[in-house]
């Protein structure tokens, strides 16, 4: 698994660092939505796969990061603000966290479904966030003297602040609170007979992928140049379910492999048809019930089952 | 006076819309144990054939209603092949592993419904008679609200009576309470899940039907009903049909009575009503679907 590992990555940077010279815009934003979507997923996964947290609600933070970045581009700088929307997004995490976790399960996933949709009730209802049809506008600014108007300059940033995105939540993912984290998904009371504050490392799980859920959100933002109520919609919190999904949920990269398929797929099938979210859910449906371990996880046994 | 009186007769309305949703949600978690996303695209579903059955025309009240019924007829019938097709390989999976394939069926229903009727709103008219208003003493109540009561009282009593008192309502009980046992003693599972899963998404189709007359159908409203019916099951005690009908009417009259009084707050209800039961009652939201042969109770 080492192996493979480091020249997969090897080959993503050296494909991120030649990418600009070679694509069009139009393709350079596809890929950062691709990439985008990646890190969102993870936060998502590191909930639902390894916590074993089923929040319906990652949108809430995903929209704050958005709406951050929407309000205070034209005062701030992206080095500044993008720090500050995971702030803002893992203080709302907390507060969101302290009460939700006071339920679990369904019950959990309906609350934290519900945070979402009042968020998004908000936007259209406060004036200050523009209403339907969002904040526009939003100005990249400057980072280090170079200003990121161009699609190749955001690139770059959006391509680092995802990678070291997925390389702090990796850390996270080989810590030993990642460790316990999945200890507590497979058997809570066990976890709890060792003297493990469940509630507090679910607490502690759910501020993390709230920070990152956020640092998507304002990367989104930045990218479009244009946030909308659409960052706080229901379907931002069900989407990267799907992407983990189909990926492999028990896996740390599954995610990644989701979100390049998912944002790919849903992509084609929306310029055909404007009932591509039958087919998705098709797909979806048959991942769940057929193959509820996700590709990666499929190709792992079937790698082992070879070689025995 | 009747400030106060109003929205209290459009609030009980709209409840009893919302526990006709709600509560084939609630039975079908009661005895299947599945928490059931796509009950929102079966109400979309019933929308909508009511829509092609009258095909948008003005219609007489007791034709509208005898369409409305065949529309959750037909619901009902999309709900039994997708029990066989997709749900009965659900019931063997972890709660989160059905939700998610659930709210997977959502999305496909949702992709049907603009596929089938497209994506620009349909709308069916109003028969004339439900448009007019009924007098009791001093009080005048639209004649669709005490239409929809008469409805909720029906389906509240009828559903007491199937569960408690008739032999089919003792073999879903011992079915809820474990399915197992009930398999041993000779009880056909399968055929009562069937049963029931078909009855809720009747009362799905049922309040589709319902609620076509009253704004324009979309696609959408296989996702827009469906969060409200989750917030009402889950305050009412997830499997329980009585808890059902209380959170229903009261989320029904709080919308009113905040459309009426501080409609600036009006959008947020639902959530208000939520975060209330979630700090005050916690133990309201969690219900007890844990404990055997609440399915009724």
């Amino acid at each position: 698994m080492r192996m493979p590992l480091g020249a997969i990555v090897a080959a993503a940077v050296l494909l991120a660092l030649t990418l600009p010279h070679w694509a069009n815009g139009a393709q350079l934003f596809f890929w950062e939505t691709v990439l985008i979507q990646m890190l969102y997923a993870l936060s998502v996964n590191l909930l639902i796969g390894h916590a074993g947290i089923p929040s319906f609600g990652q949108a809430a933070f995903f929209g704050i990061g958005a709406y951050a970045v929407g309000l205070a581009s034209a005062a701030l700088p992206p080095i500044v603000l993008l720090p500050l929307a995971m702030v803002l997004a893992a203080v709302a995490a907390l507060a969101v966290g302290a009460i939700a976790l006071r339920t679990y399960g369904i019950a959990f996933a309906m609350v934290t479904l519900a945070v979402g949709q009042v968020l998004y009730t908000a936007t259209l209802h406060v004036p200050v966030l523009g209403g339907e049809n969002g904040l526009a506008g939003i100005d990249r600014g400057k980072l280090f003297g170079i200003a990121l108007g161009s699609p190749a300059a955001f690139w770059y940033l959006c391509a680092a602040c995802v990678g070291l995105g997925i390389l702090a939540l990796r850390t996270v993912h080989l810590s030993p609170f990642g460790y316990l984290l999945r200890a507590m998904r497979d058997d809570p009371l066990r976890t709890r007979f060792l003297g493990v504050d469940i509630r507090a490392q679910r607490l502690g799980a759910f501020v993390v992928a709230g920070a990152f859920g956020g640092l998507a959100g304002a990367l989104f933002a930045y990218a479009n140049q244009i946030v909308t109520p659409d960052a706080f919609a229901w379907v931002r919190s069900g989407d990267p379910i799907i992407m983990a999904l189909i990926g492999g949920m028990s896996t740390f990269w599954g995610p990644v492999v989701g979100a390049l398929i998912y944002t790919w797929v849903t992509h084609a099938f929306a310029e055909v048809t404007p009932a591509w979210i039958l087919y998705v859910g098709m797909v979806f449906l048959f991942f769940v019930v057929v193959m509820p371990e996700g590709l990666l996880s499929m190709a792992r046994s079937l790698r082992e089952r070879l070689s025995r | 006076m009747h400030n106060v009186l109003l929205p209290f007769v459009g609030g009980l309305g709209q409840g009893v819309l919302l526990f006709l949703i709600a509560s084939g949600l609630t039975l079908i978690y009661g005895v299947m144990r599945v928490l059931n996303f796509s009950h929102g695209g079966f109400f979309m579903l019933g929308a909508y054939f009511t829509y092609t059955l009258a095909r948008g025309h003005v219609l007489p009240a007791p034709l509208l209603v005898a369409v409305v019924v065949a529309a959750g007829l037909l619901t009902a019938l999309v709900g039994a092949i997708t029990e066989r097709g997709v749900f009965r390989r659900l019931y063997s999976l972890p709660e989160i592993s059905s939700l998610l394939a659930t709210f997977a069926l959502l999305l496909v229903f949702e992709g049907l419904g603009r596929l089938v009727w497209g994506i620009a709103p349909l709308s069916q008219p109003q028969s004339p008679a439900f448009l007019g208003e009924m007098h009791l003493g001093p009080v005048t109540l639209p004649s669709y609200d005490v239409f929809l009561y008469v409805v909720g009282a029906g389906v509240v009593v009828g559903l007491e009576w199937l569960v408690e008192k008739t032999e089919f309502g003792r073999m879903v009980r011992a079915t809820a309470a474990d399915r197992q046992m009930a398999a041993l003693l000779g009880i056909d599972v399968e055929r009562i899940f069937l049963a029931m899963f078909s009855l809720g998404i009747f009362l799905a189709g049922l309040g589709g039907g319902l609620v076509s007359p009253l704004i324009g159908l979309t696609p959408e409203l296989a996702v827009s009903f469906i969060i409200q019916a989750f917030a009402i099951v889950i305050v009412g005690g997830l499997g329980s049909v009585r808890g059902t009908l209380l959170a229903a009417i009261f989320f029904g009259l709080l919308n009113a009575y905040l459309v009426a009084l501080r409609p600036e707050l009006a959008d947020f209800s639902l959530y208000i009503g939520m975060g209330l039961f979630l700090i005050f009652r916690p133990q309201g939201i969690m219900g007890r679907a844990g404990s055997p042969g609440e399915l009724a109770a």
